[in-house]
């Protein structure tokens, strides 16, 4: 199943790698045993179900390979005040409920009613507790109101979930970088721009 | 008091006699005591007249101003519905029930619910939430599985829909009176009708008070030989309840008459029979007092007044007369009779037809059991409820401004979590007898991901409005406060690998006490490494870990999991000295599973006033506080405490696919039981023990695990799927030695480390590769 959706997942990076900023279905790793793990382990030694750390590695490095567009990031002075804003559009979630709420939290966001967008993310965030694009723009809201801590921090819980997806980490350190700008951290900026760079 | 009055006015008169006298003093007399008796009048009258202007501003002040003081209504979460959710029909089911929906043939109205095998047909009633409205929809429900596999109404598949919530209690004031507002236009048909015939038939032609009406009641107890009928008019029956107390004096009596006749002089008659509906006492409930026929159709059928059928209809019109003579639970027969001859009244009134009355008066009561709803079934969780909004809110606001409060508590899950708590703790009583005799429980489940606190359990008994074991028994908590003292060691450098000595220890402590914990087995395990010392729960290994790096680095760990209170570093503490409640243990897990995020319990979601405007909300907060890699070699060897440790029993229930991860806790003399853990979607905190804190045969493994288990075996939750941090990588390791090892030796395991952290001498294999074991694979994940 989980190779299966690699495989799902491949070909759609493929597909999507020059349409822009891409897939970001969650690549998590699976530690479950609904799929055979990569190697059996044995004796008294490990019974904890493997984790799968090559298929994460091979995967970034499949999609590297694949040409997953990554829009240049480094502006030539590396300054935090050029930091680019992500792509307005936003990678799809592949549940419609989720992408109903997150489309409906950007509507009511764009149209000033802030508390029926946190709303809307919140239940987005239930369904989808480990989207990163839930916390991405549960975090951009938050920027808005300019409360920059609550934005960092819930930008960094999404980094926490995005494990495995460049193209989510890179949008949420971008993010990072331009909270802290606005908070008036532009060494944090730097850093955090350092970080988006490596993905 | 008009006798005092007039009396007291006699010096006056008297007083100018003197000088009257000396003109006419035989004519003087009467003309003096006309006099007087004039100005009497005249004072009685403008007192009277001021009487009837107080009386006036009085009736109109209550009639205008607010009239109820409306209790908050505490709502549980929507159930959204969305395809690909997780959810069985059976559990939608009890939702509805919960919700008061009729399970019909075919559903034509909102609060009907039509079932099929794998297909349902709902009419959703909607719901004005504070961050919008959902509308009342049709929907169409496929289900495969225990999954929702699709959502349609006329228009097509939907996204998403979500029904209304289901009401789980409320705040009331200390008259203890419960109701529900409804407008005239929202009675269901037949309602005034009923009202009127059985009550009041002259209602819309008098003008408070009905001669008429008196007469016949007069008539018809004399007839009958004693009092059966009262002569009062819904408006003198308003203002006997609206208005004055509920004392039976001549006075209050005699108010009634001029009261009734000013209400009417100012409203109009269906102003006043709207707030009859709503004054009107229906019944009691333990302290409660149920007021209103929105509030009294709610607590006898379940549902919504617009919902009602007209036989229900009738039997609340007929209870308005004695509900406690008549209550349909207590004294059906009466209630039964009392039913039949109001809708006799409205048949014999020619307001519906004879075959209606026959219909209706064969419909049983239809009366719900109290005991299926939902107020009053979740006295733990209401009582964190009230605690959080008395932070924020003054009591009588509270209790008076009919305040709304949306929540997070899943009924679905309460209810698996009561089932387990209360049919797990029966049978480990009825196993061992006398010496369980007194055992209590509580439990706190949450989404760990969002920190919804979904059930809170405060004891055995799960409707006892007493003593909040999950918030306010302080208990000692045993190893769950060991990841805590590995999570610090970690932190200042050990590895998981790094081995570690499970020696005796023993500590002159500064008071002269000496400390020397021992292990639960009695046994001293040599060197071991840092991930089974914390898998199996080995005591002297962890000891000697927390002195090694200090106490005060884990009592700052705890803290930085989210512990609040204040704790003292005593070496104690790394055995689980401290006492601490449920709800705070869940707390310090969440972090655990929330990657190091402090993801505090949240039970309030938004309160808004009786409109449905926000006043305030608690959105979804995190902040980390402890690193995520550092996070993730935690939950490596906390999972292991579920594979290979202390906590194994779970997966001889649960798939072995679930990857839980969690610590068993028991405490000096096994006093206390418990077991925290969490799956990807739901983490439980579960705690058994004897208030009087006395010793129990039972451990955290044998007691606590076995409710977590039980619970998480209804709960179906979703496995837990970690995601490897940049920083971590996986290295095969020899479990013996801690060197480092390869895939197919004997006796490796593969470890997450730090980058750089791993061990880097490594051991030879000898050469003798063991090849895969395919049965073995099989065996594990069956």
């Amino acid at each position: 199943m989980y190779r299966m959706r690699l495989g799902f997942l491949a070909g759609v990076a493929l597909l999507a790698g020059c349409a822009g900023p891409g897939v970001y279905q969650p690549p998590v790793e699976d530690r479950s045993g609904s799929a055979p793990p990569p190697r059996v382990e044995r004796g008294t030694g490990v019974t904890v179900t493997p984790v799968y750390d090559e298929p994460v590695i091979s995967r970034q490095r499949l999609e590297g390979d694949a040409g997953l567009s990554v829009q240049p990031l480094s502006p030539p002075d590396d300054s935090p005040a050029s930091i680019p804003t992500p792509e307005a559009a936003a990678p799809a979630s592949n549940n419609p409920a989720v992408v109903a709420l997150l489309d409906s939290a950007r509507q009511q966001q764009a149209s000033g009613s802030l508390g029926a967008a946190q709303s809307s993310l919140e239940r987005a965030q239930r369904i989808a507790p480990r989207d990163p694009q839930v916390y991405y723009q549960l975090a951009e809201l938050q920027r808005q109101m300019q409360k920059y801590d609550e934005a960092e921090q819930l930008a960094r819980r999404g980094v926490a979930v995005a494990g495995g997806q460049p193209d989510a980490l890179r949008r949420l350190w971008l993010l990072i970088a331009n909270i802290r700008k606005d908070a008036g951290d532009l060494n944090g900026a730097r850093d955090a721009l350092e970080q988006a760079r490596r993905y | 008091m008009t006798k005092k009055r007039a009396s007291a006015k006699k010096p006056g008169p008297s007083g100018r006699k003197g000088k009257t006298a000396r003109k006419a003093p035989r004519r003087s007399f009467r003309s003096a005591l006309f006099g007087f008796l004039l100005k009497l009048t005249l004072v009685l009258s403008v007192f009277a007249a001021i009487g009837l202007a107080y009386l006036d501003m009085q009736v109109r002040d209550k009639f205008e101003g607010k009239r109820w003081a409306l209790p908050a209504k505490v709502y549980g979460r929507p159930l959204e519905l969305y395809p690909g959710q997780p959810l069985a029909m059976d559990d939608l089911k009890a939702e509805l029930k919960g919700l008061g929906y009729r399970f019909v043939k075919s559903a034509s109205g909102p609060g009907q619910a039509e079932w099929a095998s794998s297909r349902v047909r709902l009419h959703t009633r909607g719901f004005v939430f504070p961050d919008g409205y959902e509308p009342s929809r049709d929907l169409l429900l496929d289900f495969r599985g225990g999954t929702l596999s699709r959502v349609r109404d006329a228009s097509g598949n939907l996204p998403l829909a979500r029904l209304e919530p289901v009401l789980v209690g409320g705040i009331y004031p200390n008259s203890n009176e419960d109701r529900d507002l409804i407008r005239l236009s929202e009675a269901p048909p037949y309602l005034a009708e009923a009202l009127i015939g059985i009550e009041d038939r002259s209602f819309y032609d008098h003008h408070g008070i009905s001669l008429k009406g008196i007469a016949r009641a007069m008539w018809v107890n004399i007839q009958a030989g004693r009092f059966v009928q009262g002569g009062s008019t819904l408006t003198q029956q308003l203002i006997k309840n609206f208005y004055l107390t509920a004392d039976r004096t001549l006075a209050r009596k005699l108010l009634e008459v001029p009261m009734a006749v000013l209400l009417e002089l100012h409203y109009s008659k269906d102003e006043i029979l709207e707030a009859y509906l709503n004054e009107v006492y229906l019944g009691q409930s333990g302290a409660r007092a149920i007021h209103g026929f929105g509030l009294g159709s709610q607590y006898y059928f379940g549902r919504p007044i617009q919902e009602l059928q007209l036989h229900q209809v009738a039997l609340l019109a007929g209870l308005v007369k004695g509900p406690s003579y008549f209550d349909p639970r207590r004294h059906p027969e009466r209630a039964k009779q009392r039913r039949d001859l109001v809708l006799s009244i409205l048949a014999e009134r020619g307001q519906i037809t004879p075959q209606q009355l026959a219909e209706a008066q064969a419909r049983g009561l239809d009366v719900v059991q109290s005991k299926s709803l939902q107020k009053g079934a979740y006295p733990a969780y209401l009582d964190l409820v009230k605690r959080q909004l008395r932070e924020d809110y003054r009591e009588e606001d509270l209790s008076s401004e009919g305040l709304r409060v949306f929540t997070s508590l899943d009924p679905i899950v309460h209810r698996r979590a009561e089932e387990a708590m209360v049919e797990t703790t029966d049978q480990l009583v009825k196993r061992y007898g006398k010496k369980l005799e007194g055992l209590q429980g509580s439990m706190v489940v949450t989404d760990p991901q969002t920190g919804d606190a979904l059930a809170i359990i405060g004891g055995r008994d799960t409707r006892f409005q007493g003593f909040n074991r999950a918030l306010d028994a302080d208990r000692s908590i045993g190893s769950l406060v060991k990841p805590a003292v590995y999570l610090a060691a970690l932190e200042q450098g050990y590895t998981l690998a790094s081995p570690i000595e499970d020696e005796p220890v023993r500590l002159k402590l500064p008071n002269g006490d000496v400390w020397a914990p021992d292990n639960f087995d009695h046994q001293a395990h040599g060197v071991v490494p840092l991930h089974r010392a914390l898998a199996k729960s080995y005591n002297l290994a962890t000891a000697h870990l927390g002195l090694d790096i200090g106490v005060d680095k884990v009592v700052d760990m705890l803290h930085r999991l989210g512990l609040e209170r204040d704790i003292n570093a005593y070496p104690a503490l790394l055995l689980g000295g401290q006492t601490m409640s449920p709800v705070e243990v869940a707390n310090i897990y969440q972090t655990l599973a929330a990657n190091g995020f402090q993801t505090p319990l949240r039970a309030i979601r938004m309160v808004t006033d009786a409109d449905g405007q926000e006043l305030s909300r608690y959105p979804f907060k995190v902040r980390q506080t402890v690193p995520v890699e550092l996070v993730h070699l935690i939950q490596y060897a906390m999972q292991e405490v579920v594979r290979e440790g202390t906590a194994r029993y779970a997966y001889s229930q649960l798939p072995a696919d679930l990857n839980i991860a969690g610590k068993t806790g028991t405490s000096n003399n096994q006093r206390d039981s418990w077991f925290a853990g969490f799956t990807g979607n739901r983490l439980a905190v579960v705690w058994l023990g004897r208030d009087d804190n006395a010793p129990m045969p039972i451990t955290g493994s044998s007691g606590a695990l076995r409710v977590w288990t039980d619970f998480m075996r209804r709960e179906h939750p979703q496995p837990y799927l970690a995601t490897r941090p940049d920083d971590i990588e996986y290295v095969w390791v020899d479990d013996a030695t801690g060197l480092r090892s390869g895939q197919y030796c004997d006796g490796a395991r593969q470890l997450p480390f730090l980058v750089g952290t791993a061990p880097q001498q490594g051991i030879d294999c000898g050469g003798n590769p063991v090849q895969q074991s395919v049965d073995w694979f099989r065996n594990w994940f069956r």
